[in-house]
């Protein structure tokens, strides 16, 4: 039975340098560092502190995602 | 190397071999679960994935656009169809999870999809190769990834295989895809259980659930495959501890 990368809504809470982003989750307010896809970057959909986002959770690391939709 | 581990995956390897002798013209998927019960309950085990929350079917089968997860209901299988049989079986405390695709034949069909589906094959053996003690999860992402990919086809990123023993699914998961560098994803070492899954579609890699809460299409409608074995990583490579017997 196939394992799914979960995805997550959270809201944005700090800008950091490199592009990436501080978000806290909803599901458990805990917070993550995130970076921008690839395709958000494509169509320069900015995104500051206060935004929901949707983030796909790492694999690899609970406390890092990408973010993959702004709501 | 826990014994029940090794007897979980052989059992799980009988019973499936049986199982999937069922998935024919005409049968039900409903009728190839209660046979998957049957045969997983005659080796002595249990259905693993009932152990999943809110699962309650000991099988998941998917036709054609079907992609994984999908409850065996009263559809028929065709000729033509691709069906992909998913089985678990949980013995004395260990789990053990496998997974093939076929093409369903009848005189009048002829094979379609057989170079889709043997590549399928192919990505698992290489995968399985990698999952060797000295390398990394990233190394099965990447031959997953290549091996589909040079055939002109997609790996669906969503959807990955995961350890497997003491849990159904647990920690590392392993992606189809590599992303970032092979050195920042998980070691692999002796003593692992691991459900090494390839998924992959003819079309583009989106998914959506459908109505059910629980079956994964593919968003274009265009079919998808499955290949699924668990291997204990020892000292000399990876085990597989549930053959394809058929």
């Amino acid at each position: 039975m196939a394992e799914e990368k979960k995805e997550l809504e959270g809201v944005v809470t700090e800008a950091l340098p490199d592009t990436k982003f501080r978000v806290k989750l909803k599901e458990n307010d805990r917070e993550i560092i995130a970076y921008l896809s690839g395709k958000m970057r494509m169509h320069y959909i900015r995104v500051v502190p206060g935004d929901e986002v949707v983030v796909e959770m790492g694999p690899y690391d609970e406390n890092r995602g990408r973010i993959i939709y702004r709501l | 190397m826990n014994r029940n581990f090794l007897q979980a995956g052989q059992k799980l390897a009988r019973a499936f071999a049986k199982t999937l002798n069922e998935v024919n013209i005409g049968i039900s998927l409903a009728q190839v679960e209660r046979k998957a019960l049957q045969y997983i309950k005659a080796e002595g085990g249990k259905p693993g994935f009932r152990m999943v929350d809110n699962y309650d079917w000991a099988t998941c089968i998917n036709i054609n656009q079907g992609v994984v997860h999908g409850i065996p209901d009263n559809t028929e299988v065709r000729p033509g169809d691709i069906v992909s049989l998913d089985m678990g079986l949980y013995y004395r405390g260990w789990h053990s999870d496998m997974a093939y695709t076929k093409e369903i034949r009848s005189s009048k069909h002829e094979i379609r999809n057989g170079e889709f589906l043997a590549v399928g094959e192919k990505a698992l053996e290489k995968a399985i190769d990698q999952a060797r003690p000295g390398n990394r999860v990233g190394h099965i992402s990447k031959a997953i990834e290549e091996t589909i990919g040079q055939a002109g086809y997609r790996v669906i990123p969503r959807l990955t295989g995961h350890g497997v023993g003491r849990e159904l699914h647990q920690d590392p998961m392993i992606p189809g895809v590599l992303t970032g560098k092979v050195e920042r994803t998980p070691k692999i070492k002796v003593g692992m259980g691991l459900a090494i899954e390839v998924i992959y579609t003819k079309g583009q890699p989106g998914i959506k659930t459908t109505g059910d809460g629980w079956t994964i299409a593919t968003r274009d409608g265009k079919i998808s495959s499955l290949f699924e074995k668990t291997v204990l990583v020892t000292k000399n490579g990876a085990k597989i501890i549930t053959p394809y017997l058929f």
